[in-house]
């Protein structure tokens, strides 16, 4: 057996209890890998997902993050990125059982949210603006996410198990002020609205974000769209959401 | 004071609040594994970049896999690059085994001791420092079991560096657990270790499992043995930066500063005996 195969079957063995003993080991060794890495992956889930876990009993709570580690094939190798490498197992291979809550992947999501938010890079190509929007590059700062989601999933806890989804669709933004708090804010439809069409651009004119608004609301007076518009900019770039873009 | 006689203390998140008011003076190095930094930005990316510009700082690697079962991931040693770069640090080290397979692990695993492992790691740490334009450091790392193993631990190391041409990191913890583990002398280990090649050195605590397995895992103190290991280091190799490691059961910083000081006074030391000898 070649070094690199003898390696696979290690691996394979640490992930997988129930598989033979990897030739020249013994278990009670064994054991201490598996408990060293097993422990070590569920600390990065449990501290990424806190809300989620609180909805498991301890027991069914190792069971889903052991499925996890036997199952799904990491390929960061950035430790906190740990948590995506989660969220995309629960989302394309995981297999989901009657006790799972409904909305296991959007409050999943939601939570990876945050912890993004709260370590994503600033983008050397964003600056605050000051001054008047009107003419302005804009662009959704990196420290920012616009999400929709049909749970509430910002009030499940423990005692808060919603059995179907809200009424309304949940619009909302995460982002990090100036003193690199996550902050989240709840949106009506239409800043939503406005918002998702801005994070589908590296950066857009402002001039062209009216115009898509006033096509896009044809029946409504375009003077009250526009000073709407830019009312709702300037919030949202005093706390640091929409941002000025400058080109290289 | 001799340019080798330098104490560091790996750095962790837990600490940045308060060293970023003052980091004592006699921490004179920190230590990151670069996996836990170079995609941070927020109020951790600023604080570990006030750090990196008032501090000397090196990497210590734990995802490169450089024993690993499948090719390197070039665009993670660019990207290590450019934390180095960025931040101006010059030395990084690795652990000499392997953390993933078709998917990472994120622990360390013992790369099989044969003539064959020699040759593939030897090359891989080429391919790595072309890359980083920088020399890579391996570090003896603790394991539990050796499957596969044609040859020692000590002849295994011993050869990779040779073939690799590379600097040691020597952990003298690693080297007393691996005895105990696997029943060897930790004197002679260390003996066979080549002066010349080593870098610096780590220390740190350990857990006792049981009374022949112990389980390296940076969480207590210094146990005496490893202390006496480590004054039997620097008579056999001189004096080297030494870095204490402490991830878990993190004491408050002047009770860390106990060991980051006997380091220092071990330093001195043996420094003052050869300067009489002289």
């Amino acid at each position: 057996m070649s070094f690199l195969q003898i390696q696979q079957s290690f691996i394979d063995y640490i992930k997988q209890v129930s598989l033979e003993l990897p030739n020249g080991t013994d278990a009670r060794r064994m054991k201490v890998y598996r408990e060293l890495f097993f422990n070590n992956v569920e600390g990065f889930v449990s501290g990424a997902f806190p809300v989620l876990k609180t909805l498991y009993t301890n027991e069914s709570w190792l069971v889903l993050v052991q499925t996890f580690f036997a199952k799904h094939d990491c390929q960061t190798p950035i430790f906190i990125e740990i948590a995506q490498e989660f969220l995309v197992f629960l989302q394309t291979e995981y297999e989901f059982n009657s006790t799972d809550p409904l909305f296991m992947l959007e409050l999943a999501h939601y939570e990876y949210m945050e912890l993004v938010v709260a370590v994503a890079k600033n983008n050397p190509q964003h600056k605050p603006i000051d001054g008047p929007i009107v003419g302005q590059v804009i662009c959704l700062s990196d420290t920012s996410k616009v999400l929709q989601y049909t749970y509430d999933v910002q009030h499940i806890s423990d005692e808060y198990r919603p059995v179907s989804p809200s009424e309304l669709p949940q619009f909302f933004c995460l982002y990090r002020d100036d003193e690199d708090e996550v902050i989240f804010l709840q949106l009506t439809p239409l800043s939503a609205q406005v918002l998702g069409f801005l994070s589908q651009y590296e950066a857009i004119n402002y001039g062209d974000l009216n115009t898509w608004l006033v096509n896009t609301y044809p029946d409504m007076d375009k003077n009250v769209l526009h000073q709407g518009a830019l009312q709702l900019l300037d919030e949202l770039a005093n706390k640091g959401v929409v941002k000025q873009f400058i080109l290289n | 004071m001799s340019e080798h006689a330098k104490v560091g203390l790996g750095l962790r998140r837990e600490m940045l609040d308060e060293f970023c008011q003052a980091a004592p003076e006699e921490i004179h190095f920190f230590e990151v594994a670069p996996e836990n930094w170079m995609t941070l930005g927020g109020k951790y990316g600023r604080q570990f970049k006030q750090l990196t510009q008032r501090h000397d700082f090196f990497c210590h690697g734990l995802s490169l896999s450089i024993g690993g079962p499948s090719p390197l991931d070039v665009q993670f040693v660019k990207n290590i690059k450019c934390f180095m770069d960025e931040h101006n640090i010059s030395v990084y080290s690795e652990h000499l085994s392997y953390c993933s397979g078709s998917g990472h692990m994120y622990d360390l695993m013992p790369i099989p001791f044969t003539e064959e492992a020699v040759h593939y790691v030897a090359k891989r740490v080429k391919q790595v420092e072309d890359i980083l334009e920088r020399p890579l450091i391996l570090e003896n790392v603790s394991f539990y079991v050796a499957p596969g193993a044609q040859m020692s631990e000590v002849e295994f190391v011993t050869a990779v560096l040779n073939e690799a041409n590379c600097k040691l990191l020597l952990d003298v913890n690693n080297i007393y657990v691996n005895s105990i583990n696997h029943h060897y002398d930790a004197s002679q280990f260390l003996r066979a270790m080549p002066t010349e090649r080593i870098e610096y050195l780590h220390i740190a605590g350990h857990y006792e499992e049981d009374t022949d397995l112990i389980v390296d895992t940076h969480g207590a103190d210094i146990v005496s043995p490893v202390w006496a290991l480590l004054a039997e280091c620097y008579e056999i190799h001189g004096v080297f930066p030494t870095l204490l490691e402490r991830d878990f059961n993190i004491p408050k910083t002047h009770i860390l500063l106990n060991e980051i000081n006997k380091i220092a006074q071990y330093q001195q030391t043996h420094l003052a005996a050869i300067s009489r000898r002289a």
